[in-house]
């Protein structure tokens, strides 16, 4: 099995256009961070949780954002199961390979000992459903030398907002929760990362 | 125990990153034009590529005196 990147991140979040601004939060704030998102989109087909498994072992840390836990609009209505599904199987591979390490993030807080009382002990990173609240929530997270501050972080994603049209225009996507559109979303993040925070 | 992990890793090139994600050469140079982020500067505009001017502004010697 190759060696985990350590700039691998694997983003674990509920793909739906509520959560956009969110999405677009994380992976801005990750590439400013210095991180490569990795994700399950474009994920398919019939051996799809082997492929999961396999991109949770490719990264080196992973987020899981357990904030979606209402039940969806469309009927039947469903709650959404894959995201605690997921941070399960990075639990079960962390336990084996410490180097990997997980963080939970959550909108509101104390929901998670009600959502998931097996986490009591671990301290969700709570984003209060913002952007900016995200932002400062990576920046809890994680420490590097040359951090980028969350106004510098602010201003990338402004700037990753106003170039969606066109990158959702370029891929011929109506959604961003796709995998070329997230592909091109993370190179823009770094590039944004390099326009204003230079390479480190 | 500090809540905050600490990295020490580089972050990739983006000639890295494109290639980590997958996206070919033109179309990773059209995303990064498209948020301004291939632009050296004194790339582009009149002129580009010529030597930076440099304008010394003279300074007074001694503060003015009433």
């Amino acid at each position: 099995m190759p060696k985990p990147k350590q700039q691998r991140v694997f983003l674990n979040i509920p793909y739906d256009e509520q959560f956009e601004r969110t999405y677009l939060a994380y992976v801005t704030a990750l590439s400013a961070m210095g991180f490569l998102p990795r994700a399950t989109l474009g994920i398919g087909g019939n051996r799809r949780l082997d492929r999961i498994a396999t991109l949770i072992e490719s990264c080196s840390y992973s987020i899981h954002d357990l904030s979606r836990v209402q039940l969806n609009r469309s009927a039947p209505r469903t709650p959404r199961f894959n995201m605690p599904f997921e941070l399960g199987l990075a639990v079960a591979w962390a336990r084996a390979n410490p180097q990997h390490k997980w963080f939970v993030f959550e909108s509101l807080n104390r929901r998670l000992a009600k959502s998931m009382s097996d986490l009591d002990g671990t301290d969700p990173y709570i984003h209060d459903g913002t952007v900016r609240g995200v932002m400062r929530e990576v920046c809890n997270a994680f420490v590097r030398p040359n951090q980028p501050t969350v106004p510098q972080m602010m201003t990338m994603y402004r700037d990753l907002r106003r170039s969606v049209p066109k990158i959702l225009h370029n891929a011929g996507a109506r959604s961003l929760f796709t995998a070329r559109a997230f592909s091109d979303l993370c190179l823009a993040a770094a590039g944004l990362r390099t326009k204003y925070l230079g390479r480190g | 125990m500090s809540r905050r992990t600490k990295l020490e890793f580089e972050p990739l090139s983006l000639e890295e990153t494109a290639k980590q994600l997958g996206i070919p050469q033109q179309r990773a140079q059209r995303i990064l034009s498209l948020i301004g982020a291939d632009v050296v500067p004194g790339s582009r505009g009149r002129r580009a590529g010529k030597p930076r001017i440099v304008r010394y502004k003279l300074t007074r010697k001694s503060p003015r005196t009433p």
